[in-house]
């Protein structure tokens, strides 16, 4: 019996551990050797200059105009993706919360962008945007909105939100699922004592959807942030962020410098200044979550 | 709490199905080598070496392009079978492996640099300088002594990394003009005729151009220096210096040459969605759907153009002359992993592929070997490939300094869009481009 | 209100039937000046080239690895989420906050760890590499998620269920986690697009062609100098297709709604 007294008493830590456990493990080893790596000089092509070099990378990664410009671009593509995202899910959420019949095929259709893998969604995109071979161009001249040809991912005023538009319409599925998953719990009977109340639809809205499910949405903000500042594969496989960095995000930055520069110590330094930005992130969310704790 | 029991035990089997059956069914004929792959954690110890009672049996592993072994009917799988016969002891395991940059060449930088990595690999010869920089391949110069003379000099060029010798060549592509022959007739221009000069061509490319088409096209995705590499050395331009310590890009041939090239773009004779294609598709494409009358491609275009039937007569002509008649070679070499079991027997398969008798291999696939005899080829007879495997004598590699993509990408290519886009000086733009690229040369 | 889901739809998805339809092209007709939208013929040959050689072994390959993922994230998911959600531990918030950190990391800088971490534990050519993997990239969204779903299952509703003598392991099994059902099902959805869609590491891990997963079957059509757009779109159809019917489904009988009239007051 007094085993199970045990459990009982701890039978949180208990559940906790696995996923710890094992996060610990993927996670620590990377983060340490990459802190590690992100002071040494360390070239792939060149093996025989490896070595330390404290803060070299940083400064030489800062006093790139390359490297500044894709932190102001990796901030205006996550703001520009989030919110767009959010701005997409969130009114279709809504409506297919309603019961109205075959909302289930409805769900399942807009899940496809989401679901689609993305080197196909990307070479879709790309191929719709073409100059000579896409069909934006050419419903939109059709419609006599232009008159010749925007080249959309080749233009440096346009590449950066054009693929923000691929971005947005890929992701916000995720959003809108977990969204509806939160309004789905939200039982019937409170819109049932509203109704008695008198409450008007936006009434309803504002102060019954909304707050009951911040904490989903407040949580798809923080992860969508995370994913969006990270994203690489679209942006990569769409414009591999040009022309002229005009789409170079952190992301691609990253790529480059491990994988065509072979600069592995300043590859581990542009990681660990990325994730000093996220962690921003994650440190207003923990201050959001605390109050909202203290609230309840 | 029934459910759950049941639940927890199938998940347990599964995960049990997972440990256990993945590694041991991984058999086929094409790469059946997953189950020796353990460990890895030392270097050389990524195959094992059975013994049997005749003698030591050696197992390599070797990567090919995937569309070149995706069935046991593929010329290059027979060809594996025929040394096998002759060479009993060792045994040869295909890893088709998805081309790409990032799928093929970074994920063998990642397993040698994890301690394991196939014993050989077909490299596309603008990773080669990077491979040997890096120590992931091994130099063969004193095994290959006997056979070097056999190539010609481009390919050869393209394996060599200071000096020695780090694989063998097998493919050679250069690149010649495609040309719609229907068009150049329409256009007043005689179509067996084709421009052998640079005035010839940008007329011809200008008289092409109107209505809707264009005369001319390039791969303008990165920036274009692939298309206009060939226009620099034709016109006696050079990338570096012998040694690879200095750029030279800046000279009045090359900016004679961009001036060519990209004053095309700026005379509109090339279609402006041709600033972001990167693939041979679109420009394939283009040509079949007759937005585009000329542009630069390789062999491998033959085979498209080919199969998709088109409804007007084209053909192919060799690169013009500027001072000189170039054009740029890519191309495939054999080259031998820095983990391999056994660098001998490794080398003796390369060696095997790349004879005389082998480069029918390469006539299968509509290639041209790299060898001085290609002329032998059966495809030889073919008169479009015969453009081609003629242009090999005037092809150069690309510089085998393992910074090269570096400065493609991140200097040249970038200082060609600024001509094209913000109609830079050209001078200024390519000589700030020298400058930089000289302090990536000399910090290498 | 169907008419304007139904134009929703269209605007959404006409990516995919662009992809659709350009499966169903003949070769000559893919890449056309001027576009055409839908195909001027029927050919089936997109799709009976696709699923040509090993594209079968691919497709298993990639769902059991999904499936497994899936499972084995929401079962730690589940237990971590409800471990947080009900129970006030030492450093518990600095562990869920700590979680949250292991997302940032650029995924393309962890191959070459993992790759020798895999190497290590002889598990390279296995599925099992992957299968750990995947686990690692989805858990922290996991147990946030599940986290937050079963905070909005208000505690009472285990009390009463213990109150009429069911074991507290039990409570969570027959109330909670049923209760949660939605967000569960959302975060599994998750979790299997994403060992579904997976390239980079696949790619990486796995050696041999019959271990390969459909991401790394769909990079073959893509060729060195050309690509057979009728049968990579083919292909993409029958990778994405299967996942959504699977959810639709999921939705019709894991889902109930709300349960409305069980919480009184």
């Amino acid at each position: 019996m007094n085993f199970y007294r045990l459990i009982d008493r701890h039978l949180g830590k208990i559940l906790v551990a696995p996923a710890l456990i094992g996060l610990a493990f993927v996670v620590l080893y990377p983060l340490f050797m990459n802190i590690f790596m992100s002071f040494q000089e360390m070239k792939l092509t060149r093996p025989d200059a490896h070595g330390w070099v404290g803060f070299d990378n940083y400064k030489a990664l800062l006093g790139d105009p390359v490297f500044r410009k894709a932190i102001g671009n990796s901030l205006l593509w996550t703001v520009l993706g989030v919110t767009g995202q959010l701005l997409v899910a969130l009114p279709i959420a809504l409506l297919l919360n309603v019961d109205f019949r075959g909302r289930g095929f409805y769900r399942g259709a807009l899940l496809i962008p989401w679901v689609m893998p993305s080197v196909v969604a990307a070479f879709t995109w790309v191929w719709m945007y073409d100059g000579s071979f896409g069909i934006i161009n050419h419903i939109l001249m059709q419609l006599h909105l232009i008159e010749k040809p925007i080249i959309w991912l080749g233009k440096k005023d346009t590449a950066l939100l054009a693929v923000v538009i691929e971005h947005i319409w890929k992701g916000f599925p995720f959003p809108m699922v977990m969204l509806l998953a939160s309004l789905q719990t939200i039982p019937k009977d409170i819109y049932e004592a509203a109704d008695v109340d008198g409450a008007s639809r936006w009434q309803k809205v504002m102060r019954i959807t909304i707050p009951l499910i911040m904490p989903t949405l407040a949580l798809c903000t923080v992860f969508l942030t995370i994913w969006t500042f990270n994203s690489f594969e679209n942006i990569w496989l769409m414009t591999e962020g040009g022309p002229l960095n005009a789409s170079e995000t952190l992301t691609t930055y990253v790529y480059k410098v491990a994988f065509q520069s072979f600069d592995l110590g300043k590859a581990a330094s542009s990681a660990l200044i990325m994730l000093s930005m996220l962690s921003v992130v994650i440190a207003i969310y923990a201050i959001f979550i605390s109050r909202r704790q203290e609230v309840r | 709490m029934k459910k759950a029991v049941s639940l927890l035990l199938i998940f347990s089997l599964m995960l049990l199905a997972a440990c256990g059956g993945s590694g041991g069914n991984g058999g086929n004929s094409a790469g059946g080598s997953g189950n020796q792959k353990d460990g890895g954690s030392t270097a050389n110890q990524n195959s094992d070496v059975s013994q049997n009672s005749g003698g030591k049996t050696v197992e390599l592993t070797v990567w090919v392009y995937d569309y070149l072994a995706s069935d046991d009917n593929s010329p290059l799988v027979q060809a594996k079978k025929a040394f096998e016969d002759a060479n009993p002891n060792i045994k040869i395991n295909f890893q088709p492996t998805v081309y790409g940059t990032s799928s093929y060449r970074d994920k063998f930088i990642t397993q040698v640099n994890g301690g394991a990595g196939p014993d050989v690999i077909i490299s596309d010869v603008v990773w080669v300088p990077q491979l040997a920089s890096m120590g992931t391949i091994l130099p063969i110069t004193d095994k290959a002594q006997g056979v070097v003379d056999q190539f010609h000099e481009g390919p050869l060029q393209t394996v060599t990394y200071k000096g020695e010798l780090y694989g063998l060549p097998w493919e050679a592509s250069p690149m010649a003009i495609y040309y719609n022959k229907d068009a150049f007739r329409a256009a007043g221009l005689d179509p067996d005729n084709p421009p052998k000069t640079w005035q010839e061509l940008h007329d011809a490319a200008k008289a092409l151009t109107g209505g809707g088409k264009y005369g001319f096209a390039y791969m303008g995705g990165w920036g274009g220096s692939f298309d206009w590499l060939p226009f620099l050395w034709q016109a006696g331009g050079e990338l570096f210096d012998a040694e690879g310590k200095t750029a030279l890009f800046n000279s009045p041939e090359a900016v004679e040459s961009v001036n060519f090239l990209f004053g095309m773009v700026k005379e509109e004779l090339i279609p402006p969605a041709a600033l972001t294609w990167k693939s041979w598709d679109e420009l394939n494409s283009a040509f079949g759907a007759g937005l585009i009358a000329m542009y630069q491609s390789g062999a491998w275009s033959l085979n498209s153009l080919n199969s998709a039937n088109l409804s007007f007569d084209w053909g192919v002509f060799e690169s013009p002359a500027g001072k000189q008649q170039a054009t740029v070679l890519g191309g495939m070499d054999w080259v031998i992993g820095a983990n391999t079991v056994d660098a001998d027997a490794a080398y003796k398969w390369i060696e095997f592929i790349t004879n005389k008798e082998n480069m029918e291999v390469l006539s299968k696939f509509n290639r041209i070997s790299a060898r001085k005899d290609n002329t032998e080829q059966s495809i030889f007879s073919d008169p479009q490939m015969k453009v081609f495997i003629d242009s090999i004598k005037f092809a150069k590699a690309r510089p085998s300094t393992p910074v090269w993509t570096e400065v493609d990408y991140n200097v040249l290519q970038p200082a060609l869009l600024k001509i094209v886009h913000d109609d830079a000086d050209v001078q200024q733009t390519m000589d700030e481009a020298v400058k930089q690229a000289n302090e990536l040369l000399s910090a290498n | 209100m169907h008419l304007l889901m139904i134009c929703i739809v269209f605007v959404i998805d006409f990516p995919f039937l662009w992809m659709l339809f350009t499966s169903l092209k003949p070769v000559g007709e893919t890449m056309t000046i001027p576009p055409t939208f839908l195909p001027r013929s029927i050919s089936w040959d997109g799709f009976i080239r696709a699923v040509d050689g090993n594209f079968a072994q691919y497709f298993i390959n990639s769902l059991y690895i999904a499936l497994i993922t899936t499972a084995a994230a929401l079962v730690l998911g589940i237990m971590a989420g409800i471990g947080f959600s009900r129970y006030r531990f030492r450093g518990s918030r600095g562990f869920q906050l700590g979680i949250l950190v292991t997302q940032l990391f650029p995924l393309i800088l962890l191959v070459t760890p993992y790759y020798v971490l895999m190497s290590r534990f002889g598990l390279i050519d296995k599925h099992l590499s992957l299968i750990i993997t995947y686990c690692a990239f989805t858990l922290p969204f996991c147990v946030w998620m599940l986290n937050t779903y079963f905070h909005s299952v208000p505690v009472d509703m285990e009390e009463s269920a213990m109150i009429d003598g069911c074991s507290r392991l039990g409570a969570y099994f027959r109330i909670t986690i049923p209760l949660a059902a939605p967000g569960i099902a959302a975060t599994a959805i998750f979790a299997f697009v994403l060992a579904w869609n997976e390239f980079i590491f696949a790619n990486t891990f796995l050696d041999s062609a019959a271990m390969r997963t459909l991401p790394i079957g769909l990079r073959t059509f893509i060729g060195q100098y050309s690509t057979e757009w009728n049968v990579l779109m083919a292909a993409s159809v029958i990778t994405t297709l299967p996942v959504v019917l699977m959810f639709v489904f999921l939705q019709k009988h894991f889902i109930r709604g709300m349960t409305s009239g069980s919480v009184k007051g």
